[in-house]
């Protein structure tokens, strides 16, 4: 029988890895990636989107966390690679957990908030903040807006 | 109409659809094996196996959809989102599928529907099918308030709560940008013809044309000979999701087969024996049911949607009937009613009032000095559920009259009220959602 096919998880890890490295030489701040942490980063991008059930289209948010971890003071250039692998893991994580309707944008903003601020790069302390006291404030009926991380 | 000329002109209806001037050859899609519920995997699987579509097409076809996949998750998530889960998009393919099917459906023929496939972009004919769905949402809207407007009373709580509470939370609920396919609702009042196999808002068009049929043909028959009828179906037929047209009209044609008037539904024993002999042979029984409908059609002015509806439904009367004779109770198929002094709800089946009598009535109600002397001069007057729900809309009853009156009403009325307003939440109008909390209050209270 003929149906359409569905695509899921995103394309080959090498084009992936091609792509982050190209947005990540053109930020203007920040360190840029090597091919491997690119390749690093575009590995956990796949894992993720298909340990949580995702598919993904347009600009992904792999690319979309690179901007907005570009210049955070706790990235250097030998732990980026790891770090922004572990970013994205957590990213999609906490991404399952939220309505469909609230903007990539908005969590990376409070991810690069709290991993500036109260957590001081320690991915720990992130999975605290996103994995526990989220999810329980979501199920307690709070708006994900409302939640403070101090 | 006759029914086999109502059957013949079906045929050729059909038949015109089709490029009538291109000889047999030019035809290799066989429409008939299309799926109606799944058109577009149907259709392309079909195309592909006569030619009409290569591989290389289909190849174009997938290569159009993230697009299009991505404008409808853009528009489910807004523009802030670049990932979903698989289910939900699982569920915008199903219905985009669903919507292209109503595009392609929309062709005089499936060979010009694959040509379309062929030579149109994916998303013109997704907008194209997107219009066609929001159309029948409009149907569909209208198709019921027909309905409502001059329903059969039963104290069947699915009849009227399916086709009143039941269709406007499919309103409510039916999303075609992104789940064109669904059904957010379970339609519990099953037709004879049976719940149509189609998705989305085409279930729902086919489904109420189905029950505008058999409302239609219910229409012709005293409420009260319908009510003794389906008592001897089930004492609790009011509280069970049964078929309603199945029992009347297998009694009317009954009747008419008997040379009795059909109107009465009350076939003896000794009709239905002779019922049964005269179908020993059983290649007797559809050209019996085709020329009793004839006569029913003419002795009841039928109209058009009904005899139709009964037209269609003559192989499943006919194998109701079959059932019923193997086992040696035709009575099964002709139900003999039940007794004459049945109870029913005095409340629903009464006559309703002349104008006149109405108007004279609702001064009366406006000049009254409180809810008790309206309760009251309600219940002595008004007889007909039609007449109770306008009054109680015209007067802008307040809540107090409504509770007066619900203590007055007596229990058999309270019960039959109470059957009748099963999604008395979803019900359209407002003396409707208003009487319906009334009867959920406990006696005792306002």
């Amino acid at each position: 029988m003929m149906k359409l096919e569905l695509i899921t998880g995103n394309s080959e890890s090498e084009e992936e890895a091609a792509r982050l490295l190209a947005v990540s030489r053109q930020k203007r701040e920040g360190l840029t990636l090597t091919a491997e942490q690119a390749r690093t980063v575009a590995l956990a991008h796949g894992d993720a989107l298909r340990r949580t059930g995702r598919i993904e289209w347009g600009p992904s948010a792999a690319e979309g966390l690179l901007n907005a971890f570009a210049g955070s003071p706790w990235l250097t250039r030998e732990n980026q690679g790891q770090q922004l692998a572990d970013l994205l893991a957590l990213f999609y994580d906490c991404r399952a957990e939220l309505p469909d309707s609230l903007p990539d944008g908005w969590l990376l903003e409070r991810m690069r908030q709290a991993y500036d601020g109260p957590c001081q790069g320690c991915m720990e302390l992130m999975g605290d903040c996103f994995l526990l006291r989220l999810p329980r404030h979501l199920r307690q009926g709070g708006r994900p807006e409302e939640l403070s991380w101090m | 109409m006759d029914v086999n000329r109502e059957m013949h002109e079906n045929q050729r209806r059909t038949e015109e659809g089709l490029s009538a001037n291109l000889p047999a050859a030019f035809h290799p899609i066989d429409p008939a094996r299309l799926r109606a519920g799944d058109y577009f995997a149907s259709l392309t699987e079909d195309a592909l196996a006569c030619g009409l579509l290569t591989e290389g097409d289909l190849f174009c076809l997938q290569a159009q959809l993230p697009e299009l996949l991505r404008r409808m998750a853009v528009q489910y998530v807004g523009e802030g989102s670049a990932s979903l889960p698989v289910e939900v998009a699982g569920e915008m393919l199903r219905s985009l599928q669903m919507v292209l099917g109503a595009a392609l459906k929309g062709f005089s023929s499936p060979e010009d529907a694959a040509a379309a496939l062929k030579a149109r972009p994916l998303g013109e004919l997704y907008d194209e099918g997107l219009g066609r769905v929001r159309q029948k949402l409009r149907t569909v809207r209208v198709l019921q308030r027909r309905i409502l407007t001059r329903l059969f009373q039963t104290t069947n709580v699915f009849w009227r709560s399916t086709i009143e509470g039941g269709v406007n939370g499919f309103f409510r609920l039916y999303r075609p940008e992104f789940a064109a396919h669904e059904l957010p609702i379970t339609a519990d009042y099953p037709p004879l013809l049976g719940r149509p196999a189609l998705q989305g808002v085409e279930f729902m068009e086919r489904y109420l044309e189905e029950i505008d049929g058999e409302n239609a043909f219910l229409r012709a028959f005293p409420h009260r000979a319908v009510h003794r009828l389906l008592l001897s179906l089930s004492r609790e037929y009011a509280s069970a999701p049964v078929n309603l047209f199945e029992p009347v009209c297998l009694s009317a044609m009954g009747l008419t087969l008997c040379g009795r008037s059909p109107l009465t539904l009350d076939l003896t024993s000794g009709e239905v024996e002779r019922l049964a002999q005269g179908f020993e042979n059983r290649a007797m029984i559809r050209p019996a049911l085709e020329k009793a409908l004839t006569r029913l059609a003419e002795q009841l002015e039928l109209p058009g949607r009904a005899l139709r509806y009964a037209a269609q439904c003559l192989p499943r009367l006919e194998e109701s009937i079959r059932a019923a004779l193997s086992l040696g109770k035709p009575e099964r198929a002709f139900l003999l009613p039940a007794a004459e002094n049945a109870a029913e709800p005095e409340l629903l089946y009464g006559e309703a009032m002349d104008n006149r009598a109405y108007e004279q009535l609702l001064e009366r109600l406006l000049q009254a000095d409180s809810a008790e002397q309206q309760a009251a001069l309600i219940v002595e007057n008004v007889h007909s559920l039609a007449d109770l729900l306008d009054l109680l809309t015209d007067l802008d009853a307040e809540d107090e009259t409504l509770a007066a009156l619900v203590k007055r009403l007596p229990e058999s009325a309270l019960a039959g009220l109470r059957a009748h307003y099963a999604d008395g939440l979803l019900a359209e109008r407002e003396a409707d959602r208003r009487l319906f909390r009334a009867l959920e209050m406990p006696k005792g209270n306002g």
